[in-house]
């Protein structure tokens, strides 16, 4: 969340995909840093920067200075760039923008009925837009002004 | 206007202490998971980055 809400677009790599289709991905979306919490062997090649997790990070994380977030970034921005499972072809880099996520996450919300003690226990990877849509709405979830709540959404529903 | 900044910045103003993120033994709330992000902004942006590039993460589930 701290990528897009810095104005970055985030590009959220399968740890199954095989370094074929990794640098295809990083080559397609331009990405000029990697985050990655493994060697990135040939990798390494298609960006200007890698970031090793955890001591790397935890090192840039240490040594930065706290920037306010959402300074100029606006709803429609291109939020993250996620890359298909590539079943029929070329795994394609699928444009979502803050308000699309967000709209996914208001879903998730209307739909999976959350109180404020549950606990969430992420099982599904948090690369793909199953994991990381639940927890977004679960970081969002509770804080939102109700206000802010798209009418167009309705609270249930049957069939 | 909606984008990630305004959830991180109310659940951090709404619930700072409550609990955001549990990995581990490691338990983040809702004022240290908006700091760390404003952390992550402030250190990539210093590596040069404009608005719009590209953050590309390959890790398992984690905390960060």
């Amino acid at each position: 969340m701290g990528v897009p809400a810095a104005g970055l677009v985030v590009v959220p790599l399968n740890t199954r995909h095989a370094v074929t289709e990794l640098k295809y991905a990083l080559e397609d979306s331009q990405t000029k840093v990697l985050l990655i919490d493994r060697d990135p062997g040939e990798l390494a090649d298609c960006v200007n920067h890698v970031i090793l997790i955890p001591d790397a990070y935890d090192a840039m994380l240490s040594a930065a200075q706290e920037r306010e977030l959402g300074v100029d970034v606006r709803e429609s921005d291109l939020a993250g760039l996620f890359y298909t499972g590539g079943t029929t072809g070329k795994s394609r880099g699928v444009m979502l923008s803050h308000r699309n996520l967000i709209a996914n996450a208001f879903h998730y919300m209307t739909t999976v009925p959350q109180r404020e003690d549950d606990l969430m226990l992420v099982m599904a990877p948090l690369f793909h837009a199953a994991g990381s849509n639940g927890v977004i709405a679960n970081i969002s979830g509770h804080w939102e002004p109700r206000s802010h709540w798209p009418r167009s959404i309705p609270r249930s529903h049957s069939i | 206007m909606h984008t990630f900044a305004d959830p991180l910045r109310y659940a951090s103003r709404m619930a700072p202490t409550k609990t955001a993120v549990i990995d581990g033994n490691e338990s983040i709330d809702f004022a240290e998971l908006h700091r760390r992000c404003r952390l992550l902004a402030g250190g990539l942006l210093a590596l040069g980055l404009d608005k719009g590039d590209r953050v590309a993460i390959l890790a398992s589930n984690g905390q960060r």
